[in-house]
């Protein structure tokens, strides 16, 4: 069995799709849902292009999908903290845990929104408790009756990403022998407001590595993934379904928001030292990929620092269909590379239709690619020029087709 | 594998002074010395002035001033052995509820670009790293009353799996009016101090380290909820309250004051719990005085 740390269990809610299945067959049919209207007024909004999963239809699903876990939720909870529960709920049952009772776990989460903060300063009635900025990580742990350590990270982009990596941290102190990470955000209007004003945002679509990108798309959902040690695995005797083999984290010190591709290149570089593996047999790098000019060319160059020869890994950014779902984003397409390395295919990229010739790797532009390896990386840039990048590796056993099929709560 | 992590240094700043943590020095906040580590714009990477508001500029001199006690120079910080994080219950929720109020107020167009990018609750670190020129991890902790307590949790694993050799932990408190408003709804703290402690964790420059951080980093401390302690935390047997500090930074101003106390016994304890219900079962974090050890050597 790898060394790395098991991943048990996934869970996924966005506007795509609520839950995995739904999710993958989403991102095979290049689905992205595209659309101009959002929760909040939009007036004077210059880009209106986003993802932003409808909070009503959340809570809906959630209520049906895992009832016990909706009635704790107190009302006038955040729209990220009803996504949140969602994919915690589709994670945990994954992993053979009572979602609504998981008692001694650690819980590590990724958000730039936290509570209903803005809200409350607004004037709106917002409960004290929930405008604190921890109050998603509050609700999860009372939610599912989780008594482990908990932490909550945010760190622009790159937050949930931060939080996997925390959460691998707690594994390997021993601090706690399953982990529920990931991360939970709601697109409000000032983010908004901010993308625009950066002019980073697309009016069309995210056609991240194309040679006529420009730009971003906005969107939010929530992520989730649990983390377990080898040992609780091979008591509770549950199904693994990847490893998380190496994690690494760096600093441009460069720009507050222009990313340095050297700064990648070094979390690149400290992850595959985690993994305690080079660069052979890595097929697969889901990018950050906003569809920025700058980002996905500086992604690109930083990537090309450690593959060097022929054998290059194929490229895809997954926010051409899902949108950037801020802090959550990292979480969302760790989940996704998952399910890259359990199905063996890479999803056809949407609405990139000419790969950038800057770009010299693979990329699936005109049909999904099979994998050729057993390793994938999961790479995030954020603002401030923080860079992790996850190393993942694929089960080599029967074990991972059992574990595809969502399991019901 | 677990590396043996030492406290070379810190500061503490609140209620207008600031008292650095090796030296024992004292002095008002006007007084203090602007630029404790003295650097020049540096050659490489860094694109552009440094931007900062004001949270950001406080929690910056306050590191100045701990790298300077820790007898850091300008060469030893920069490069990829550096890193930061911080633990706060608001953060930077302030400035960027200012930009929220300047959209409600008078349209999405009116946000300034350059103020959307540093309106991130890791910013302050990241304008260290920018700064500082160090390429280490950055990240923010906004737990509530377990951030500080995450932060070194965070910063130990760092160090443990070589990412850096030396993590800045910052706590702030710095709060506004807004979040001060909902401050004194949530504990009815009518007298909330502003404070920030930073402290230098190294794994190197044993000799003169004040502290060594447990090498077993944490266990668990299976809880039930209990009675508010927002305020405390323990230091083996004896309860310390600080009431000026905010909650998130009780394990950091515990640790500081422990430190700053001499005879106390060569190890102690640090524990804290989550008030707010989180049902968190935190991590203990053994501390050893080097001072009080060497000297009953």
């Amino acid at each position: 069995m790898s060394p790395g740390i098991c991943i048990t269990g996934i869970g996924a809610v966005c506007h795509l799709a609520y839950g995995i299945d739904a999710l993958w067959e989403r991102l095979m049919t290049r689905n992205s849902g595209l659309k101009d209207t959002a929760p909040f007024d939009m007036e004077g909004m210059r880009c209106r292009r986003n993802t932003i999963c409808d909070p009503d239809w959340s809570r809906r699903r959630l209520d049906e999908r895992f009832p016990v876990l909706a009635q704790r939720l107190p009302h006038g909870a955040s729209a990220g903290t009803v996504h949140g529960i969602g994919a915690a709920g589709e994670a945990l049952a994954m992993a053979g845990l009572d979602p609504a009772d998981v008692g001694r776990i650690g819980l590590a989460l990724g958000t730039t929104s936290g509570g209903r903060f803005d809200d409350f300063a607004a004037g709106e009635k917002v409960p004290v408790s929930l405008a604190a900025p921890h109050s998603t990580l509050t609700c999860l742990a009372r939610a599912t009756k989780l008594t482990g350590p908990v932490a909550q990270i945010s760190n622009a982009c790159t937050s949930s990403a931060a939080a996997i990596l925390h959460a691998a941290g707690m594994i390997k102190s021993g601090r706690a022998d399953i982990v529920l990470c990931g991360g939970a955000d709601h697109a409000r209007r000032t983010d908004f407001a901010g993308f625009n004003a950066l002019r980073a945002m697309s009016a069309t679509a995210c056609k991240a590595f194309d040679a006529t990108r420009d730009g971003m798309v906005i969107g939010d959902g929530s992520a989730m993934l649990v983390l377990e040690n080898e040992g609780s695995v091979r008591a509770r005797g549950v199904p693994v379904l990847a490893y998380l083999d190496g994690c690494g984290m760096s600093s441009d010190s460069f720009h507050a928001t222009r990313p340095h591709h050297q700064g990648l290149a070094r979390a690149v570089g400290y992850a595959l030292r985690d993994a305690g593996k080079g660069t052979e047999e890595i097929a697969y790098v889901n990018c950050h990929g906003t569809g920025t000019p700058l980002n996905d060319i500086t992604e690109a160059s930083a990537l090309e620092v450690h593959f060097t020869s022929d054998a290059r890994p194929v490229l895809s950014s997954t926010k051409t269909t899902t949108g950037h779902l801020l802090g959550s984003t990292a979480a969302l397409e760790a989940v996704i590379t998952v399910m890259v390395l359990m199905n063996g295919t890479v999803p056809q990229m949407a609405h990139t239709e000419t790969a950038d010739p800057a770009i010299a790797f693979e990329l699936p532009v005109a049909n999904p690619i099979e994998l050729n390896g057993p390793r994938a990386l999961s790479t995030t840039l954020g603002f401030g020029g923080s860079n992790v990048c996850l190393a993942f590796s694929r089960v080599e056993e029967e074990s991972a087709d059992v574990a595809f099929d969502a399991v019901d709560a | 594998m677990a590396k043996q992590i030492y406290i070379r240094g810190g500061v503490r700043v609140n209620s207008g002074r600031a008292t650095s943590l090796r030296c024992g020095r004292s002095w008002e906040i006007p007084d203090a010395p602007a630029q404790a580590v003295q650097h020049t714009a540096p050659e490489g990477n860094r694109a552009g002035p440094i931007r900062h508001f004001d949270a950001s500029r406080q929690v910056r001199d306050a590191v100045a001033w701990a790298f300077a006690d820790a007898g850091l120079t300008v060469s030893e910080i920069a490069g990829p052995g550096t890193g930061f994080v911080s633990g706060s219950f608001y953060g930077t929720l302030e400035f960027s509820d200012r930009l929220r109020r300047r959209v409600d107020d008078s349209g999405p167009r009116c946000m300034k670009p350059t103020d959307f990018s540093i309106a991130t609750q890791s910013y302050p670190m990241a304008a260290l790293s920018i700064e500082f020129q160090c390429t280490g991890p950055t990240t923010a902790f906004v737990s509530g009353t377990t951030a500080g307590l995450e932060a070194i949790c965070f910063a130990q694993h760092m160090m443990n799996n070589a990412l850096c050799e030396r993590m800045i932990v910052v706590g702030f408190s710095l709060l506004g009016e807004t979040t001060r408003y909902h401050y004194r709804m949530l504990v009815a703290d009518q007298n909330k101090q502003d404070c920030i402690v930073a402290l230098v964790l190294d794994t190197v420059g044993a000799d003169g380290a004040l502290a060594v951080l447990g090498r077993s980093l944490s266990g668990f401390c299976p809880t039930k909820p209990v009675a508010d302690l927002s305020e405390i935390a323990t230091l083996g047997d004896e309860i310390v309250t600080d009431g000026a500090d905010d909650s998130s930074l009780v394990v950091l101003s515990a640790i500081f004051s422990a430190l700053l106390k001499p005879g106390k016994g060569n190890s102690f304890v640090v524990s804290s719990t989550d008030p707010l219900g989180a049902y968190s079962a935190l991590g203990l974090i053994s501390l050893v005085k080097q001072h009080d050890k060497e000297i009953a050597a």
